[in-house]
């Protein structure tokens, strides 16, 4: 039964399209997602750095990884949320394609030079983002996907 | 009773107030009287007047569920008084601090966190639209029928 809606931002969708017969086993993670993001099967980890508070990842198959945060459920009735903030490949040696690096960029934070792989993702607090940061990241995401201008906070 | 002029009024006395001390104290009460004489509810048009959006930003809002609105006899919408000089105030911090896009988000959110009253009223009130909001945004995750039981 799914508890968690599991949505991605439009370029994010993409993406995601884009693993399809790639065997990097998308599908498990996102139904386990669904189910209960802070399962120890799935075995997410906090980010190191500046996105510790807001972002956990998943090590899918064949060298991708999924980011992800969570918003709660509120009084409005609409459930609780996960929400796919990338996936992409960890290529340390190529940053522009680079899953860390290039999320660390739509942040506008600096990526640490350690791995990320401090598990559990749900120790102690769940990784929350606000709306405002959300839309934020979203508007960048956007921004980056169509080449229109770089980020209002890359540089800050 | 010219409304956009007695709303630009009482958010220039709210600004002074926010000083706080004795300045506050004498203010409240001249802002309190400016405020009953606004009728408890605006035109749309006068409600976008008041918060500095186009009547077009206005109606997407009420629309989206954002703003509540009251109807008059004729079935006409109106803006409750109290709401639109607060999403007026806040705007307007906003805009003097350089924020344009998804003002509304950024108010409501600036509310949600500066006042624990508003906090719960707003969730009450504005959830769903501000939800509405970011579902636009965001889409389902899910995979498509192209992935594999692999993939």
């Amino acid at each position: 039964m799914t508890t968690y809606d599991v949505v991605t931002p439009v370029p994010v969708r993409k993406l995601i399209d884009g693993l399809a017969g790639k065997r990097a086993g998308y599908r498990r993670v996102h139904d386990q997602l669904g189910r209960d993001p802070c399962a120890p099967e799935l075995r997410a980890y906090r980010l190191s750095g500046p996105l510790e508070p807001i972002v956990c990842g998943v090590h899918l198959d064949r060298g991708f990884r999924l980011a992800f945060t969570m918003q709660p459920a509120d009084e409005s009735e609409e459930p609780a949320r996960v929400v796919i903030l990338y996936v992409g490949e960890r290529e340390p040696r190529h940053r522009d394609r680079d899953i860390w690096t290039v999320l660390h960029d739509l942040f506008g934070v600096e990526n640490p030079p350690s791995d990320h792989d401090r598990p559990p993702c749900c120790e102690g607090n769940l990784p929350e983002i606000d709306q405002e940061q959300l839309d934020a990241f979203v508007e960048d995401l956007q921004r980056m996907v169509t080449g229109r201008g770089r980020s209002r906070r890359r540089g800050t | 009773m010219n409304t956009e002029r007695t709303a630009e009024r009482i958010l220039a006395l709210r600004r002074t107030a926010r000083r706080g001390g004795e300045i506050r104290a004498e203010l409240e009460p001249v802002i309190d009287g400016l405020r009953r004489d606004l009728d408890e509810t605006m035109s749309k048009t006068e409600a976008a007047k008041v918060i500095g959006v186009s009547v077009p930003t206005l109606d997407k809002w009420i629309e989206q569920r954002i703003i509540p609105v009251e109807r008059a006899t004729s079935g006409r919408p109106r803006v409750p008084r109290d709401t639109a000089l607060d999403l007026a105030e806040r705007v307007s911090d906003l805009r003097d601090r350089g924020r344009e896009r998804n003002l509304i988000v950024a108010v409501v959110h600036q509310l949600q966190r500066d006042d624990a009253t508003y906090q719960r009223e707003f969730r009450k009130l504005y959830g769903p639209g501000l939800r509405a909001l970011a579902k636009q945004q965001l889409v389902s995750a899910a995979p498509t029928a192209d992935f594999g039981p692999d993939d």
